[in-house]
């Protein structure tokens, strides 16, 4: 069964450094999603598992074979492009059965697996059309078809609902992880959307300027983020990421000074005087209530989504802060509310950005 | 139209019919201006000698004839000239098309080293006249044995520099990802050209078999260097004989330039439809 390995790989364009020192391992099966903002290194990586780029250093390895120098076709790979890269002029039918063909299948076998993901991606009635008479979610079925054909060990998808809209968007995210379930493939799918990382992965790899920040399962990833990046990248509305001050611990406790506030963080050790940033996600923040006060705010916009309401409002030093409070809560504009949190869900920062922990703090 | 002053405003939208009318007019007289000579020479191919040269020529021929046609295919090897002219324009069609497709190909989407100044230097080349290279290239060809041969017509000219950039401009427009695409589907270098890039590549082909169709049946001055026999002689070189008779048989002449003109006005025929098409369609998305 097929597993997929990176140690320590590298891409450099010239002088110029693509992908550092990224090591990753894919159970058989997985979903794995890489993230990261554009220009991040994602596509590039995931080019380089495909074969069409050259890993400059490092060692990619499938199924326990060294794969860095064996062509893209014997991989064992199909690929889903961002502009699905369907042949013009070659109809639905042909555009799927041309790796077929390549192969030099019989006929009946390519009919076969034409109609088999025909069937499963719902394409029966398109397969003469050329893909300029295609909608682009079908494009993308089509897109997708093309690589079930070729039964592939994994599957890489290259940002493949980013010419959709919105809503077609969230209809593919579903189709496509129901095809995950369906076919038990290993699939890599790269997408600079947290939403989609969030809601498809079994594993995200969060990527920034060529390097991995971080690498869990989404949940992992929004209890327990390493560092201010994947903090602030990771759920949605993003996490306040406030500036704060520790003061010197007491009893072993941290403490921070917010704005008016001083916050004790029983959770954390304590760790001397220096800028830090306090980390609260929206959605753990409560108008008044149980929990730590951390502070007022004066509310400053207001936007109803319905089950939820999203507050904006600035802290007493003016720090943009942002609340997302349950129901139809509608405080007016210019009005102070007070904050409270449950302090465990509290993340630290320090300068450098890394998160405070019990074993940072240990090592410190 | 009388009537309309340029100060009436450019907004009315009777200035606006007048604009489209004196357009129509500069179109419809640049039109006749081009056809003309082109009905002369087949208004006297298809007149009698004797009606080519009264004092008063009229537009319309009074008598119609093909007796210069015969005259012509009598005196001279006029279907042997023909079949060197399509010979020759075939030949090269093949392999100037062929050999400037890969060309083209190569340089649009492969990466290796000195690519680029290759190319420049492919396309400095297409700023040299031919007047410039005809005697070294005389002398290459007289060196390869290939004077008076048709391959001595085909072969120098074969390599067309301006094809070259031609469709290497055109194949830069062709996704990388398709081509990513083919490769991941195990497709061959080879077959990933023939079945991917070439089908898409039908507009320029179209553009490249008209225009090497016509450089090549027109070619005057090169054939004229390498080619001695009349007997090997291309269309061109045999009007050209005809002409620079003491007495020359105008309507023989005209004869032979519009048999000479067919062969260019079928292959256009043919190939516009892929020319539109082409620039009708070529998104992609």
């Amino acid at each position: 069964m097929s597993w997929l390995t990176l140690e320590h790989v590298h891409k450099r364009f010239g002088d110029h450094p693509v992908i550092q020192d990224v090591s990753l391992s894919v159970t058989n099966g997985e979903f794995v999603v890489f993230v990261g903002p554009s220009g991040c290194g994602k596509s590039t990586l995931l080019r380089m598992i495909a074969g069409l780029e050259d890993i400059s250093d490092g060692t990619l390895r499938i199924d326990d074979a060294v794969m860095n120098e064996v062509p893209a076709a014997q991989r064992g790979i199909a690929m889903v492009f961002q502009s699905y890269a369907l042949y013009p002029h070659m109809n639905v039918y042909k555009n799927m059965a041309f790796a077929l063909e390549t192969a030099r299948m019989t006929k009946a076998e390519i009919d076969m697996r034409v109609a088999r993901a025909a069937a499963i991606l719902q394409l029966g009635h398109l397969l003469d059309r050329k893909p300029k008479e295609l909608s682009g979610g079908q494009r993308q079925r089509v897109a997708i078809g093309r690589a079930i054909v070729r039964e592939p060990k994994i599957f890489l998808f290259d940002e493949p609902l980013s010419n959709l809209d919105a809503e077609l968007r969230v209809q593919m995210r579903v189709e496509i992880a129901k095809l995950h379930q369906q076919l038990g493939n290993t699939m890599i799918y790269v997408t600079h959307d947290q939403v989609e990382a969030m809601t498809m992965a079994d594993k995200i790899v969060v990527l920034r300027a060529g390097k991995v920040e971080q690498i869990g399962s989404p949940l992992e990833l929004y209890n327990n983020p390493v560092n201010r990046f994947v903090a602030g990248f990771i759920g949605s509305p993003k996490m306040n990421l406030l500036q704060a001050r520790m003061l010197p611990a007491t009893g072993g406790e941290a403490r921070v000074a917010l704005a008016e506030t001083v916050l004790p963080l029983p959770h954390l050790p304590g760790q001397d005087g220096a800028d830090c940033s306090l980390g609260v996600r929206p959605e753990h923040l409560r108008l008044g209530g149980s929990g730590t006060r951390i502070g007022e705010a004066q509310v400053q916009l207001v936007e109803q989504l319905g089950g939820s309401s999203l507050i904006y409002g600035v802290l007493s030093d003016g720090q943009p802060i942002t609340v997302q409070v349950e129901g139809q809560q509608k405080p007016k504009p210019g009005e102070r509310v007070p904050l409270h949190v449950d302090i465990a869900l509290a993340h630290l920062f320090l300068p450098d950005g890394l998160r405070v922990n019990a074993q940072t703090a240990a090592r410190g | 139209m009388s009537g309309v002053t340029f100060e009436a405003g450019a907004r009315r939208p009777g200035t606006r019919r007048t604009g489209n009318v004196l357009i129509w007019i500069a179109v419809v007289l640049g039109a006749l201006a081009m056809i003309f000579p082109l009905y002369w020479m087949f208004a006297t191919a298809i007149r009698p000698r004797s009606e080519v040269f009264q004092p008063v020529v009229s537009l319309i021929p009074q008598v119609l004839t093909l007796e210069n046609f015969r005259n012509v295919a009598q005196r001279h090897p006029f279907l042997t000239w023909v079949m060197n002219s399509t010979f020759i324009a075939v030949i090269a069609v093949v392999i100037t098309v062929s050999a400037n497709l890969l060309c083209g190909y190569v340089f649009a989407k492969f990466r290796f080293p000195g690519r680029d100044i290759l190319f420049f230097a492919i396309l400095g080349a297409l700023m040299i006249p031919i007047q410039v290279i005809l005697v070294p290239e005389f002398l290459v060809t007289s060196w390869l044995g290939l004077l008076n041969s048709p391959w001595g017509v085909i072969l120098p000219r074969a390599a067309e520099a301006f094809g070259v950039f031609m469709v290497r401009q055109f194949m830069v427009s062709i996704p990388d990802e398709l081509i990513e695409a083919a490769r991941l589907d195990g497709a061959s270098e080879m077959r990933i050209f023939l079945r991917i890039v070439l089908p898409l590549s039908k507009p320029i082909i179209a553009v490249l078999v008209i225009f090497t169709f016509m450089w090549r049946w027109n070619d005057f001055a090169w054939p004229l260097v390498v080619l001695t026999d009349q007997e090997l002689f291309t269309l061109p070189l045999g009007l050209n004989l005809l002409r620079g008779e003491a007495n020359p048989d105008w309507g023989g002449v005209m004869a032979l330039a519009l048999i000479s003109l067919l062969p260019m006005l079928l292959i256009f025929l043919i190939f516009q439809r892929y020319l539109v098409q082409g620039i009708a369609s070529t998104g992609l998305k």
